[in-house]
């Protein structure tokens, strides 16, 4: 039977955003700033998306002469489809979460 | 002033890009490059530096074979975390000693002398215990990496 492995919430916010336009490729630094996550964090998620097939990298071609190429990211097709089922899967658990009832007596 | 702050905050960071890069293994490399690269469209000296000290965290985790005697910078961290530990172990044990003494006075009257007395002694035994305890994790932990090796050390996300 195969297992499925619990994503953090920060990686449910980067698979989101990368979602969100799927078909364009994104630097990491806005990454960051769209998800409020630190290079700290963000780097190791990317990296495990990597590794798991789920995410296309690549070296750009800067704009401008003299300026170091930027690392691109960008979701392939099982990503896509996993990350699809993955934020499903989180929002159906916080459907289901019942909500905290208000303080008696306020 | 606050230029001359934000200049240096910008040299800051490139000096540790550099230095993270030349710590983390070469397996990593490419990652770490990544993040080094975009210091280059980051505005602000204090922003760039904020995203590299991030990458220190990364540079813990992917970091080459230790080589203590060659990396200065590694050596003076463990020195440093090592006496910081020396003294929150002191404090406690401070801390302690004079909880045992309040109780024996409260309930024999003043029979122990000034705890002040045993600044040296606690000191050493702090030390003492710092040292054995260190001893043990590294054991433990020299013992943990031959069972399980994983080159990542990323545990974020764990199978159910």
């Amino acid at each position: 039977m195969a297992r499925q492995t619990n994503i953090s919430s920060q990686t449910l916010c980067v698979l989101a955003l990368l979602l969100e336009s799927r078909r364009s490729w994104h630097y990491g630094y806005a990454i960051s700033q769209h998800t409020g996550l630190k290079s700290g964090t963000l780097y190791p998620i990317l990296v495990r998306l990597a590794e798991q097939g789920w995410l296309d990298t690549q070296w750009s071609v800067p704009e401008q002469p003299g300026r170091p190429p930027r690392h691109t990211y960008r979701l392939t097709k099982e990503g896509a489809l996993a990350a699809r089922a993955r934020l499903a899967d989180a929002s159906a658990v916080r459907l289901t979460v019942p909500p905290r009832r208000a303080p008696v007596g306020g | 002033m606050l230029h001359l702050l934000e200049n240096a905050a910008e040299y800051a960071s490139t000096r540790i890009s550099m230095w993270l890069a030349s710590r983390v293994d070469p397996s990593r490399r490419e990652w770490i490059d990544a993040m080094r690269a975009e210091l280059d469209v980051i505005e602000g000296g204090w922003r760039k530096l904020t995203w590299v000290i991030g990458g220190v965290s990364l540079a813990r985790r992917w970091h080459s074979a230790p080589s203590r005697s060659h990396d200065p910078a590694s050596a003076a961290l463990a020195a440093l975390a090592l006496c910081g530990r020396v003294a929150v172990t002191f404090i406690f044990a401070q801390a302690v000693f004079i909880g045992i003494e309040l109780a024996v006075r409260i309930l024999y009257g003043n029979v122990i002398h000034s705890s002040g007395k045993h600044f040296l002694l606690m000191t050493a035994v702090s030390a003492v215990v710092v040292l054995v305890d260190r001893a043990r994790s590294g054991r433990s932990q020299i013992a943990a990496s031959g069972r399980d090796r994983t080159p990542t050390g990323d545990t974020h996300e764990e199978t159910s």
